[in-house]
């Protein structure tokens, strides 16, 4: 399958195919049909990177993948940025996996984008901020910067907010409505889309 | 040597800062050594090594590495920290103390792990970091 797709790249490079076929534990002369579903996908892979790319383009690439070797798919992807200033456009359904990976999320509805993010400022600012009451509460617009989404049922409420000084606000007018439980958590990219798109 | 804590709310440049300033404390890493190379730290941490760059360039602009070109990062031989692991270690003290008497007061491992980090997500990164240049970085 290699001999094959090199002849359509000029800029095939060897020792990439072999590094990658190394890495991702797969033998040069096995036949495609005899793979599991998640060699397949790192022959694939294999297949993109060997020519040395500028822009990879990779969509739902975990699907079929064991952790052992979605590990190996980006360690491998992460090794092509850094080496060769690849630059991944990653689509996924488990953006988790992309967390420490990934420098920018773009978030999609029905195939139109709604939101765009940095990683960074996820980690460092988003909070999940939720509170218990003993009697149901009203809790209408409360003046806090940053607020992206609410959920309120009558005795547990959610936010997320996009500060985290605004979420620090936040959890202070809530101990002070009565809240008996109020807990600020950092934002799995996982929760951000469950709650956002 | 670096470990990435993807839950913590402190983002990962900031992590390898930590801690690779606290290899350098501990003598872990020397004065002169060289860091692992951009493309392995990225690699074998698995994060974006834009990341890496980032927290490279930081700990250049705080004094405590030197950059070269093409041969990698290495540790300031001028840059020794002074007060901070007296300090550390008196902290260190402290944590266990509180730790010791919640145990005696029949709180679980997991429940002081869990105030523990619900205490630190309350307090913001930039608060965290001791260093004054962190603001001005974080800022931007």
């Amino acid at each position: 399958m290699c001999r094959f797709t090199r002849a359509f790249y000029p800029r095939w490079q060897d020792h990439l195919e072999s590094r990658l076929l190394d890495r991702f534990n797969l033998r040069p002369h096995s036949k495609v049909r005899d793979l599991s579903p998640a060699r397949r996908t790192l022959l694939t892979a294999t297949l993109a990177m060997a020519h040395a790319p500028r822009i990879l383009i990779l969509d739902k690439p975990f699907d079929d993948l064991d952790p052992g070797s979605n590990h190996d798919l980006l360690q491998a992807l992460v090794e092509a940025a850094s080496e060769e200033g690849v630059a991944l456009i990653v689509a996924t359904n488990s953006p988790e996996r992309m967390h420490t990976v990934a420098d920018y999320a773009i978030f999609f509805r029905n195939g139109e984008a709604v939101a765009s993010v940095s990683i960074e400022s996820v980690t460092r600012e988003w909070r999940l901020v939720t509170a218990r009451f003993v009697r149901p509460t009203v809790l209408s617009s409360l003046p806090i910067n940053g607020i992206e989404h609410s959920r309120v049922e009558s005795q547990l409420a959610e936010w997320v907010v996009s500060q985290s000084s605004g979420a620090r606000e936040l959890a202070t007018m809530l101990s002070a409505l009565g809240a008996v439980s109020v807990q600020t958590e950092p934002m799995s990219l996982t929760t951000l889309v469950s709650r956002f798109v | 040597m670096i470990k990435i804590n993807s839950s913590t709310g402190l983002p990962v440049y900031l992590q390898i800062i930590e801690q690779v300033k606290h290899l350098i404390e501990t003598g872990v890493v020397r004065p002169g050594d060289a860091l692992p190379s951009v493309r392995n730290l990225a690699t074998q941490l698995v994060i974006s090594p834009n990341t890496v760059i980032k927290a490279y360039t930081e700990l250049e602009h705080q004094g405590v590495i030197d950059l070269r070109m093409g041969s990698g990062a290495y540790v300031r031989t001028q840059w020794v920290s002074t007060e901070k692991p007296e300090k550390i270690r008196i902290a260190a003290e402290q944590v266990k103390s509180v730790v010791a008497n919640l145990r005696a007061e029949g709180c679980s491992h997991e429940e002081i792990r869990r105030m523990f980090e619900a205490e630190l997500i309350t307090v913001t990164p930039v608060e965290a970091s001791s260093n004054s240049h962190a603001h001005a970085v974080n800022g931007n």
